[in-house]
């Protein structure tokens, strides 16, 4: 490997003519010091350029001689610079806000081309404050139904944050949060994501052409980038809303140098209601709440090296209390997730960032009465180490190179259970371990001014290690055959998986580019669900000899233009995804068949399709913004123990998608936005036939095959009025007697929200019942049809000071 | 702050109120008839099979749909290992049912079973076993803190050191009811409270949990199906009443029939809901139709509730 590599850089290097020399550093904002992502270095005159990666930091090489530089961000003013290239040489920039510009003629958000110009299919960058402004559901600002408003991405219903991405699975999906991933990313079964949007600088989606520095995952990377902290001076921002309040602290350590943010958000459901609950009540103790916590420490240690060390631990308890019954249970659940990366700079050209990752994610229930207990767990442990190079030859390479190593520890599931004195046998708890690894090589490579492509290889490995414990069932009695016992670190089955990703523009003037793209993807993971809708009991189950992994191939092309003047983008995609070694839970599968036994018993395998264009139309810049998206796609699945092998719609197959998402600034303080959505219901299974028991006296219903109907069609429109207080008051200089303008020190905003605005009833799901008698002989049968969210009207105070 | 949290509850409370329910239709195609067999092999009973056709699911019932579902002159034959036993329909009250007399048709412990029906151009076969039957060790009544009168039936039980049996509980009151309740079970007084053994939900379960162990568990009453009886709604549901005299039904069964009741349980609980997935029975028929045949070695207990 060391020898490709080295070969491989002398080949690259050698591109280089004449006497070049490098310029870099880091772009941040002046008043916080926050690291500017994805901003550009462009080199007016000469086309070429290049953007800051996530830490801000930039580096590119050109020949000797002056150069005119610009620099530029979203909202903020440009700066240019002419630079004379004797040497290499280290600019660090610091952009103003927009706004914060006075006595200046204030630059709209840059007038970027780059939705035309870069090879990056599929990728949409989200910026904080548009999020903010977007209409919300109960006040809560939540990036994972911000990003499902986005074309080729769908909800996973009704208030879900779950998504679906191209025709995937919600657990082929790659959150990231600060480079540690975040397994169940949803507080209250879904409603609400974990994500605290006042402690998130960034977020990143990429549905389609995944480069190779990402893997693990089929379809898509959410990629969140934390806030660094305010290195310049101490700050707090807040917001009370209907159902929870949060509170963000930040500020420097030493000034310039090292900073902290420290983020947190709790709901008050429970407080609420607990003063409602007589001390008589047989639920007296019941309630749910949700918390989390988001911290993150910033140390420059030299102008070549930074330290970043940020968490985040966030708990779901649901408790449930009947005296009267003598029963109660209670249900936690949550993640927790440690990241300690190391930036270094090697030369101006080469950057390496080395990430130390812990991630936790855990769920129990237990429960029971004086007499009996029990109790359900089932989690996951990784530890990750990695590092990432970035080599920056000359203008014509960006390379980057690296690898990566996880640790798994699963635990499908552990079970307890006892009556009065007597333990039942639960059996051992089964934990599953396993190796992860990965080494990965692209280059975006300007082979002409026309002509870019993304050339990448990623070469996965996954190990199934000991100790585990197999067990051989004999399918008609349940009984163990045999079990076979591997030792500390047995290898009990290797995967190899070589991922090829290409892409490529070409672009045929300044306002529009085709682009293709092609990748091969392994995930050695899987998430099986017994319910019909994503559940903290969910499981993620690793491969094992019995499981294989996940392969996806993707294939994508599209046409991207920009309009007056990169005022407008648009562009149309196409895709087709192939997924093979799906899992999915066999018909008649319960929780407790996981004891003595293995999960990957209850599994059957099967492997799907997707198919589709989306059409997406934004308006970058003014007053008035926002998008358009459409999708119309097919997903197809195909298990060999269901529907007797046949091809069935997956559940959240949606024919067509549509997302408008609009802003309007009234005034500079106040700003109104709406949602509207549109999506074919989901697919459902529907019950057919029925036979009447005369042994049980039941009516036993025969379903339909796998989701051969469809629920009505979603659709609901939201609003949102965000209305600022004046930032600035007006005073007397005591000395001059002059009225001068000075900013306050709090500064707030009100947001008004109503979501689902006509109060559609739409479906979230769908039970089966009868009116009359049946043992009479009169009985109606009928289909009802559950809406779970009417108009919901919101209001949230924010602060910051 | 306070006003927040006023606005916040009221909200809230709105919320919970305004979610809702509504009919709707869908607009299903015609769908074929099924060949439905549902028997019972038990322990010193004889045979009693049950053939019906399925309705589509939203077929009204009236007065006729039951007598309509059975299946008539279907040849049915039940094999015991040794010999073909022709079974016999008998049809009274409108129910037609497929047995025999013949001794070699009586349930037999540890003995194979298997149902052969032709009924025109549909043929099933279904197979089953009776397994040796276990007795419970003890059975006791215990009024629940909260209610004076009513409490659940406890049992102590030994399970055998091998592993995969498998179990179903059933338990009727064969006391009579002492008063009215309000209508429509306005005239109750006198009638044995269960007319046959009642499963509770959870009736059946495999013994991976407690193989070889000695331990006490608990039932709440089961109820007849969709039959509601007068105390099956209200403070007397699923409990069992001071007085009541109560004959528990402890029967042993195979594995197919323990992942069937579970199935067939866990469907009529949940009804559609979200936090399970639909799906058909694991029935244990082969062939143009679709049922279960029951085998159950059974084994009686008898308890006055004190």
């Amino acid at each position: 490997m060391k020898k490709f590599l080295f070969v491989y850089f002398t080949l690259v290097s050698s591109f280089s003519f004449g006497q070049q020399h490098t310029l870099s550093g880091y772009v941040k904002d002046v008043n916080s010091g926050e690291a500017l992502i994805g901003a550009s270095i462009f080199i007016e005159g000469e086309g070429k350029g290049t953007s800051t990666n996530v830490y801000g930091f930039y580096s590119i090489t050109l020949e000797s001689g002056n150069h005119k530089v610009k620099y530029s961000y979203v909202g903020y003013k440009d700066i240019i610079r002419t630079i004379d290239f004797q040497d290499h040489v280290r600019v660090n920039i610091e952009l103003k806000e927009a706004q914060d510009v006075l006595d200046e003629v204030v630059v709209e958000a840059r007038q970027t081309d780059e939705n035309t110009t870069s090879t990056q299919m599929g990728k949409v960058d989200l910026s904080m404050d548009k999020i903010k402004t977007i209409p919300a559901f109960m006040g809560e600002v939540d990036v994972l139904k911000t990003i499902q408003f986005l074309p080729g991405v769908s909800s996973g219903g009704e208030g879900n944050t779950g998504f679906y991405v191209r025709g995937g699975g919600p657990d082929q999906n790659l959150i990231l949060l600060d480079e540690a991933t975040v397994y169940n990313a949803s507080h209250l079964f879904g409603f609400f994501s974990v994500f605290n949007a006042d402690a998130i600088k960034n977020v990143s989606l990429i549905k389609g052409g995944m480069p190779s520095n990402y893997g693990g995952r089929l379809s898509s990377v959410l990629d969140i980038t934390m806030k660094d902290g305010n290195y310049k001076s101490f700050h707090a921002d807040g917001g009370i809303g209907l159902i929870a309040s949060r509170l963000t602290l930040q500020g420097p350590i030493k000034e310039d140098t090292a900073s902290f943010i420290l983020s947190g958000r709790r709901t008050y459901i429970d407080v609420l209601t607990n003063p409602f609950i007589k001390d008589s009540s047989a639920f007296k103790g019941s309630g749910y709440f949700f918390y989390d916590l988001t911290a993150k420490l910033n140390w420059r240690i030299s102008d070549k090296d930074r330290l970043f060390l940020s968490g985040y631990f966030g708990r779901d308890v649901f408790s449930f209390k009947n005296k009267d019954l003598d029963f109660e249970f209670n249900v936690p659940w949550g993640n927790a997730t440690a990241s300690l990366r190391w930036n270094h700079l090697f030369s101006d050209r080469l950057f390496v960032n080395t990430t130390a990752v812990f991630t936790d994610y855990n769920f129990e229930f237990g429960g029971g009465s004086s007499n009996f207990n029990f109790k359900l767990a089932s989690g996951i442990r990784d530890g990750n180490l990695k590092q990432d190079f970035t080599f920056y030859p000359n203008s014509l390479h960006n390379v980057k190179f690296g690898w990566n190593y996880t640790l798994h520890r699963f635990i499908p599931s552990s079970v307890g259970a006892s009556s009065g004195d007597v333990e039942f046998d639960t059996g051992e708890t089964v934990k599953i371990f396993g190796n992860e690894a990965a080494l990965y090589l692209l280059d975006e490579w300007d082979i002409t001014e026309n002509l870019k492509v993304n050339l990448g290889f990623r070469m996965s490995m996954y190990q199934h290690i000991g100790p585990f414990t197999r067990y051989y069932k004999n399918p008609s009695t349940g009984t163990t055959d045999s079990i076979k016992e591997y030792g500390n670190f047995e290898t009990i089955k290797t995967y190899f998986g070589p991922e090829p990703r290409f892409s490529a523009r070409y672009l045929f003037n300044d306002n529009s580019s085709i682009k293709l793209g092609i990748s091969h993807n392994y995930q050695y993971i899987h998430l099986a669900s017994i319910s019909s809708i994503s559940l903290p009991t969910d499981l993620w189950f690793p491969s094992t000899e019995v499981v294989k992994p996940q392969i996806g191939t993707q294939y994508s092309a599209g046409y991207f233009r920009n309009f007056i003047d990169n005022k407008y983008e648009a562009s149309v995609e196409l895709y087709y995804k192939d997924l093979k070694n799906l899992i999915e839970y066999k018909e008649n599968s319960f929780p407790e068949d996981n004891l003595n036994n293995n999960v990957d018993n209850q599994l059957t395998f099967g492997n799907g399709y997707s198919y589709g264009a989306e059409f997406f139309v934004k308006k970058r810049m003014g007053d008035f913004n926002g998008w358009v998206g459409y999708t119309w796609s097919k997903t197809m699945r195909l298990f060999e123990d269901i529907d007797n092998g046949e091809w069935f719609p997956a559940k959240f197959d949606r024919r067509n998608d549509l997302s408008v998402v609009l802003q309007y600034d009234i005034t500079p303080r106040i700003n109104v936005g709406a949602v509207f959505v549109y999506a074919t219901g989901n697919s459902i299974s529907l019950p057919e036939r029925r036979w009447y028991s005369l042994q049980e006296n039941r009516l036993i219903t025969v379903w339909s095959k796998r989701n051969a109907y469809r629920m009505d069609p979603y659709h609901r429109m939201d609003l949102s009025l965000t209305i600022d207080a004046k930032e600035k008051k007006e005073d007397i200089n005591p000395e001059t007697g002059e009225t001068i303008l000075r900013k306050k020190k709090l500064i707030s905003s009100w947001n008004f929200s109503v979501y689902n605005l006509y109060n559609r009833l739409n479906p979230y799901f769908i039970f089966f019942d009868y009116s009359g008698d049946p043992v009479q002989g009169t009985a109606d049968f009928g289909a009802y049809q559950v809406s779970l969210f009417p108009i919901l009207p919101s209001i949230t105070w924010n602060f910051k000071f | 702050m306070k006003s927040i949290i006023n606005i916040s509850f009221t909200l809230l409370v709105l919320i919970i109120n305004l979610s809702c329910q509504k009919q709707i239709e869908f607009d299903l195609p015609d769908v074929e008839q099924t060949l439905v067999l549902e028997g019972t092999l038990e322990s010193g009973q004889p045979p009693v099979i049950f053939l019906t056709n399925s309705q589509g699911y939203f077929d009204p019932i009236d007065s006729s749909t039951f007598e309509n579902v059975f299946v008539h002159d279907a040849n049915v034959i039940l094999f015991n290992g040794t010999e073909n036993i022709p079974l016999q329909e008998i049809t009274f009250n409108g129910i037609s049912v497929y047995t025999s007399l013949d001794p070699a048709a009586i349930g037999e412990f540890g003995t194979n079973y298997k149902l052969t029906v032709q009924s025109g151009d549909k043929e099933l076969i279904a197979r089953t076993k009776i397994p040796y039957s276990l007795g419970l060790d003890s059975l006791w009544f215990e009024a629940y803190p909260a209610y004076d009168s009513l409490g659940f039936i406890w049992s102590k039980f030994t399970d055998p050191d091998t592993v995969g049996n498998c179990y179903r509980w059933f338990a009727q009151r064969i006391n009579r009811y002492t008063y009215n309740y309000p209508p429509p079970h306005d005239s109750v007084l006198g009638q044995m409270k269960d007319s046959r053994p009642l499963a509770p939900i959870g009736s059946s379960t495999d013994d991976k949990l407690f193989n070889g162990l000695t331990f006490d568990f608990v039932f709440a009453r089961g109820e007849d199906g969709i039959f509601e009886g007068p105390d099956d709604e209200g403070i007397e549901e699923g409990f069992f009443k001071r007085g009541d005299t109560v004959v528990v039904k402890s029967t042993t069964t195979t594995y197919p029939i323990y992942l069937y009741v579970r199935a067939m349980e866990n469907a009529a609980v949940s009804n559609g809901s979200i936090f399970s997935s639909p799906g058909n029975l694991p029935y244990n028929v082969e062939g143009d139709g679709i049922g279960i045949l029951y085998g159950y070695g059974v084994a009686y207990d008898t308890l006055i509730c004190e």
